[in-house]
């Protein structure tokens, strides 16, 4: 994580998992797509919904809501996929919906507070209030550390 | 002029192994008795010009052995040398021991000197001429950065040259000399090593400086050389400038020096010095800045012990920046005119400036003299970038098509403009027009990645030649379809697969000559290494005409390894399998070649994991065939395209064996809940592709869908699925960039409607297989037999 300097701000990404707005940093985000289809990997975990090519490369569709411990509601209109690169790789989050880009300055971004546990609660890099809204920043570095969808030989 | 080194020194070592592999495939060639001047000529071009590559670099241990090489390949040239088994032995040995120091160079790992020592002395020892002693020095001190240059070895002076008093040279390169990457001031310090010699450099054709380019020769010089030597040995030093400059070499009279130009000032140069470079250099620097920035400049004779080094730094400078001369002479600073002078006006030791242009020494100080320094930082580079080289033919094609995929684009431009029901045609025109394009572009660009398999093939005569004398055998090898082109990666993966089939041809195919004798075959085996395309596949023969495979031997150590029952009648088939088991050898004994660990069940996964199979055929005491399939490329395969359910699922074409429609009678059930089905002799395991995927399938009804039979790792098993659909190319895109990797799936693709089709991996199902049933699928029909 970049150091917090009271002047500067970033843009992010706003998107919506049930009634909670989630923002990441828009700079890891390659793209935003409507989604066409899926294709379900056998013996996969439960979030991994399944695989979508982009950009000629085969990725990872991960459903946002069930990594959360949210339950699972079927695709609609609104449903998107953020592609975002971490690290060397790039994966897709399936999200409610995902319209907005704001700029926030890092003033209005709050670490998360200590009480707040859980499973949500770990992947948290901050909150922001905005007027009246509050926006819960993920670290989206932590959300996909998961062994589960790493290659486990990794070729490099 | 910064040329990057690394990507010279790169080219170097790729222009070097290569020049070895042709060099040991001319030696191989060479026939004992006398000698075939023009082969002896080209090997002896490999060994000088691996020298002359290495005196770029400063590689001491390579030019010093290439040079005793290179000196026994001469007087093998001269055919003072009769070819003998030994020598070409011996011969083969330098090849070994070059190629090692390189790849100890390029790795930047030690050099094994003593190895290095044997094989020189051995060289020496066939040597007529001795060879003076001062190359040595180069191994003992491999940490002194002392560049000592080798004098070629003189030959005997013609006596009518004897009264010579020395040599006067006429030198006058062409322009475009420097461009060629020769340098004079090598020449000029082989000159050097073989007498006195006087430089009288000619800078009359300098033109002003901004005119200046510093990649021109404008320099020609006059040389004086002092000594009793054959014009030959002069002659050699200019060998690699000929055809790029004017020569003439006439004796030196005593009143020579007075007939060059008035206005030349001689430079004589000095033998470098072995005392410490750097100290020397820096002084030296030190001594010229203060030299130029006198006004004696222009007339001053230099002496120069370390003139090269020097030189470079004022180079660099000189044609990096424009107005250049205030950097290199610092300690004139304070007074600018000077500097500008001294630009305007000739300076003697401006012609070596120019000279030493293509030695992009940077930094005075710590230039990149010491080689061994070198070698580590360059160590990474050299030995992650891996190139290929492309006929220019197949670059050609690419900017063809890709001309043409440009047109297309903007015909389909055009119709997209004002698109009406009218120019319906012209789009469908121009979009089969545009697959077309698509195809033959994804063509060639396979087609860059492509190799001829000679270059794994060219590898066997020496590694033929070396195992039949180790093992006594006569053996010829023929090797046929050697242009056949295939995918780089396939071909780097099959060479350690061939190498071992070509080594057991030799340990247990083909026998020794006496044992031929008696059988009425002729006392030298027949190896034939043959490649060609059948039906989008590359196939490999390779086939000896030696003792064949005894099944019978093979059935009996079957049965001591319990492989299979005493009263069981294998198939032939099912005996050459056996071959291929891990752990099995009919070898009576383990001999140096065999037992190393690669055993053919190695040579079979390998050309599995290719994608290709291995099938052997043989006939007792006529020979032995084994004929591997691969595909052409690994990035593309042939898919059969499955339908489970609402999915799609893809099965290499390769795999398949047959697909079929289930008769309900012939389907056992096996412990209670595996299915096999009885097909003719075999019971093939039945694997339900829905459960296993957990996907809904069309039906669960065994007679309502198909069975595909398909094979990996030897075993066979049968994929129930909806139904089959079209067959068609894939591209393979790999799970594991991005994902992980899915054991049963080797991968994804896109279809046409730009869906996602995972491709099956069928080694992988069967593993997954055995996991949920814990029953091991059957290796031959007997053992499924005995359990129903």
């Amino acid at each position: 994580m970049e150091p917090i300097s009271p002047t500067t701000s970033e843009s992010y990404i706003l998107f919506e998992l049930g009634k909670t707005t989630y923002g990441i940093p828009s700079r890891l985000v390659q793209q935003i797509e409507i989604i066409q289809e899926i294709t379900p990997v056998p013996k996969s975990l439960s979030f991994v919904e399944g695989i979508v090519m982009t950009r000629g490369q085969v990725i990872p569709a991960i459903n946002l809501r069930l990594r959360f411990g949210l339950e699972k509601v079927s695709h609609s209109p609104r449903t998107r996929l953020i592609v975002v690169n971490v690290g060397n790789r790039t994966l897709g989050l399936l999200v409610d919906t995902a319209r907005e880009f704001i700029s926030i300055s890092t003033d209005a971004i709050q670490p998360p507070p200590e009480k707040l546990s859980g499973l949500t609660g770990q992947y948290l890099a901050g909150i922001a209030k905005l007027q009246q809204r509050l926006i819960l920043i993920l670290d989206i570095q932590e959300v996909l550390n998961m062994p589960e969808i790493s290659p486990q030989d990794s070729p490099q | 002029m910064a040329v990057d080194m690394t990507e010279v020194r790169q080219l170097f070592f790729e222009e070097s192994f290569e020049n070895l592999d042709n060099m040991e495939s001319n030696l191989l060639d060479l026939s004992i008795g006398p000698i075939d001047k023009e082969l002896v000529n080209s090997i002896f071009r490999v060994a000088h010009s691996i020298k002359g590559g290495a005196g770029i670099f400063k590689f001491e241990h390579i030019i010093n052995f290439a040079h005793v090489t290179e000196t026994l390949l001469d007087e093998m040239r001269k055919a003072e040398h009769l070819v003998t088994q030994p020598l070409i032995d011996l011969l083969l040995r330098s090849v070994d021991i070059m190629r090692m120091i390189l790849t100890s160079l390029q790795e930047g790992t030690k050099v094994d000197e003593q190895e290095v020592l044997d094989c020189e002395n051995q060289l020496k020892s066939f040597l007529k001429t001795p060879i003076e002693v001062p190359f040595l020095e180069g191994h003992k001190s491999t940490s002194s950065t002392n560049n000592t240059i080798i004098p070629p070895t003189i030959p005997p002076i013609d006596p009518a040259e004897m009264l010579i008093e020395g040599w006067h040279i006429n030198f006058k390169p062409y322009p475009t000399l420097l461009a060629t990457g020769n340098d004079p001031i090598n020449l000029f310090r082989e000159l050097a090593n073989l007498g006195t010699l006087e430089i009288f450099p000619n800078s009359q054709q300098i033109p002003s400086f901004l005119a200046l380019e510093p990649q021109t020769c404008y320099l020609s010089w006059e040389l004086n050389l002092h000594g009793q030597l054959p014009k030959t040995v002069v002659e050699e030093i200019f060998e690699w400038v000929e055809g790029d400059c004017d020569l003439e070499i006439t004796p030196l009279k005593k009143n020579l020096p007075s007939q060059i130009a008035p206005n030349l000032h001689p430079i004589s140069l000095v033998p470098s010095g072995k005392s410490s470079q750097r100290e020397e250099l820096s002084a030296s620097s030190q001594k010229l800045n203060a030299e130029a920035s006198s006004t004696s400049l222009r007339s001053a004779p230099i002496q120069l012990g370390q003139p090269v080094e020097i030189k470079t730094e004022k180079v660099e400078t000189e044609t990096q920046s424009a107005p250049p001369f205030t950097l290199p002479l610092s300690s004139s600073m304070e007074n600018p005119t000077l500097s500008i002078e001294a630009i305007n006006s000739p300076i003697p030791s401006l012609p070596l400036h120019l000279e030493t242009l293509s030695l992009p020494l940077e930094d005075p100080v710590k230039p990149p003299l010491d080689s061994s320094l070198d070698t580590h930082t360059h160590r990474n580079n050299s030995s992650e970038a891996t190139s290929i080289r492309v006929g220019i033919d197949k670059i050609d094609d690419l900017i063809n098509i890709v001309g043409e995929l440009v047109i297309t684009q903007s015909m389909l431009d055009q119709v997209g403009e004002d698109f009406d029901n009218s120019k319906l045609i012209q789009l469908r025109d121009g979009l089969s027009q545009l697959e077309r394009n698509t195809r033959e572009l994804q063509e060639s660009v396979m087609r860059v990645r492509m190799l001829p398999i000679s270059y794994s093939f060219n590898r066997f005569p020496r590694l033929v030649h070396d195992l039949s004398v180790q093992l006594g055998k006569k053996v010829e090898l023929k090797l046929s379809g050697i242009h056949t082109e295939l995918d780089k990666t396939v071909l780097e993966k099959m060479s350690d697969p061939l190498v071992h089939l070509v080594r057991n041809a030799l340990d247990h195919g083909i026998e020794i000559p006496l044992q031929r004798q008696l059988v009425g075959k002729s006392e030298t085996g027949l190896l034939h290494l043959h490649a060609f395309h059948q039906g989008g596949n590359i196939m490999i023969q390779i086939s000896d005409d030696g003792a064949g495979i005894d099944l019978e031997k093979i059935r009996q150590k079957a049965i001591q390894q319990k492989l299979i029952a005493p009263e069981d009648r294998p198939s032939e088939e099912q005996l050459y399998e056996l071959i291929f088991q891990p752990g099995f050898s009919t070898a009576t004994q383990v001999s140096d070649l065999s037992g190393r660990g690669v055993g053919m069940d190695v040579v079979r996964r390998n050309i599995r994991s290719l994608g290709g199979a291995i099938e052997v055929q043989s006939t007792l005491n006529k020979g032995t065939v084994f004929k591997i399939r691969l595909p052409l490329t690994l990035a593309i395969l042939d898919g059969q395209l499955v339908r489970v359910g609402q999915e799609i699922y893809i099965l290499s074409l390769l795999s398949i064996i047959e697909s079929l429609r289930i008769k309900p009678q012939l389907v056992n059930l096996l412990a209670g809940k595996a299915e096999v089905y009885k097909l003719r002799d075999d019971y093939i395991p039945i694997l339900r592709l829905y459960d296993l995927f957990q996907v809904t399938p069309g039906t669960t009804q065994l007679d309502q869908g198909l069975l595909v039979i398909v094979e990996g790792d030897g075993q066979k098993i049968g994929l129930f699925v909806d139904e089959l659909l079209s067959q068609q190319q894939i591209v393979i895109k790999s799970l594991e960039t991005n994902f992980k990797k899915i054991q049963g799936i080797s991968g994804a693709t896109i279809l046409g409607d730009g869906s996602v089709a995972l491709i099956l991996d069928v080694a992988g199902l069967i593993q997954l297989f055995h996991g949920r049933t814990q029953i091991t699928v059957p290796r031959s029909a007997s053992f499924t037999r005995n359990l129903i």
